[in-house]
């Protein structure tokens, strides 16, 4: 694609200047009166005075265009630096806070068993019953977070209530 | 001795020239003219379409050109500081002129069905110009600076006062659309079929990029 442009473009060209309908006077006497003509009109007008800070604004400009360069150089560098820094901490704590609500929701669920296993000993009892074995009991209320404490505690509070 | 002073203006630099007259040496600008005034005509006149009106660009150019002298700051070559002026002069006096583009619809073709060769090759000629005079002022500018004056984009850049990939881009929305003209129209089309040639491997090459 990028290698039939050129030619591409040179096609059209061609084609445009070969259709190219201009015609200009060759005659060199019809350059020597236009030129007269100018000159004449020149001879009338007066040339405008140039601003004092032309030049020092020139010179300026002028060495500061290979800092300007470095300039912009710099500032895309650090534009694409933060870019892809902001991205990658949204990133990262997007992770932290996605391990954080899961945490949270694990412990509540947790201690949520534990006082409800407590405040009701009778119905944990009948509900430990529905299953074949404990372990079955604590693989369901469990299955959100394998924490040992939390095991031991219903545990307690299992045998208890049986 | 007048010889001498003449040769030695022709191998001066257009910079040179133009700090001898920014010394108050008219003659030097004559130079500055004579250097200058033919590719001023031909690019106005790709403008304006009459030689009369072409002249009276070429000179208005030239006028400011001497005014605005001190202005120049060299930051371009002095050719295209030129045809800047002369690009907005032509501009300007299209404004106040209401200059009438031709309108497609209105460009006749009647051309016999046993036409000579050469009559369909005016009419299509024409309407090519008609088709190239239709563009905006920005794409032809920069369409005409490309084809015309063999320009590169960066020259174009400076004549016409914005970024080089502005510059790029008007001339590429040119050529699209001129290509867009070529496929459509039926005059073109059957002059392609007729005479062969460019047109026929524009648009061949224009499908096998796409």
């Amino acid at each position: 694609m990028k290698k039939a442009q050129p030619k591409k473009d040179f096609i059209i060209k061609q084609t445009l200047k070969k259709e190219d309908y201009l015609e200009l006077p060759m005659d060199d006497s019809f350059y020597e009166k236009m030129h007269d003509q100018i000159m004449q009109a020149v001879e009338k007008s007066e040339m405008k005075t140039e601003p004092k800070w032309l030049k020092t604004r020139v010179f300026l400009e002028q060495k500061s265009q290979p800092y300007r360069m470095a300039y912009k150089k710099v500032v895309k560098v650090a534009v694409v630096s933060l870019v892809t820094a902001i991205a990658i901490g949204f990133l990262g704590a997007s992770q932290r806070i996605y391990v954080a609500v899961e945490a949270n929701r694990n412990l509540s669920n947790q201690n949520k068993i534990i006082q409800e296993a407590q405040r009701n000993p009778q119905r944990w009892a009948e509900l430990a019953g529905n299953y074949q074995n404990e372990n079955d009991f604590y693989a369901e209320v469990l299955s959100q977070k394998n924490d040992l404490a939390t095991m031991v505690e219903i545990d307690k509070v299992l045998a208890q209530s049986l | 001795m007048k010889r001498e002073m003449i040769q030695g203006l022709n191998e001066k630099t257009d910079q040179e020239l133009i700090e001898e007259v920014r010394a108050g040496h008219r003659a030097s600008f004559s130079e500055l003219v004579k250097r200058h005034q033919r590719g001023m005509l031909r690019l106005s006149m790709r403008f304006m379409k009459d030689l009369d009106t072409a002249q009276d660009v070429v000179q208005d150019a030239f006028i400011k050109s001497y005014e605005k002298l001190n202005m120049f700051e060299g930051r371009s070559s002095f050719k295209s500081w030129l045809y800047q002026i002369t690009v907005n002069t032509a501009r300007n006096k299209l404004r106040e002129n209401r200059y009438d583009m031709t309108d497609i619809e209105d460009v006749q073709l009647s051309v016999a069905p046993i036409a000579e060769m050469k009559l369909v090759h005016v009419a299509v000629r024409d309407l090519i110009q008609v088709q190239v005079d239709r563009l905006p002022f920005k794409q032809k500018t920069a369409l005409v600076l490309r084809v015309y004056e063999d320009m590169s984009f960066t020259e174009i850049a400076e004549v016409m006062q914005c970024p080089y990939d502005t510059a790029k881009a008007n001339y590429r929305h040119a050529l699209l659309k001129l290509k867009e003209i070529f496929e459509t129209q039926d005059e073109l089309k059957k002059w392609t079929e007729d005479v062969g040639g460019f047109f026929m491997e524009l648009s061949t090459k224009y499908a096998e990029a796409e």
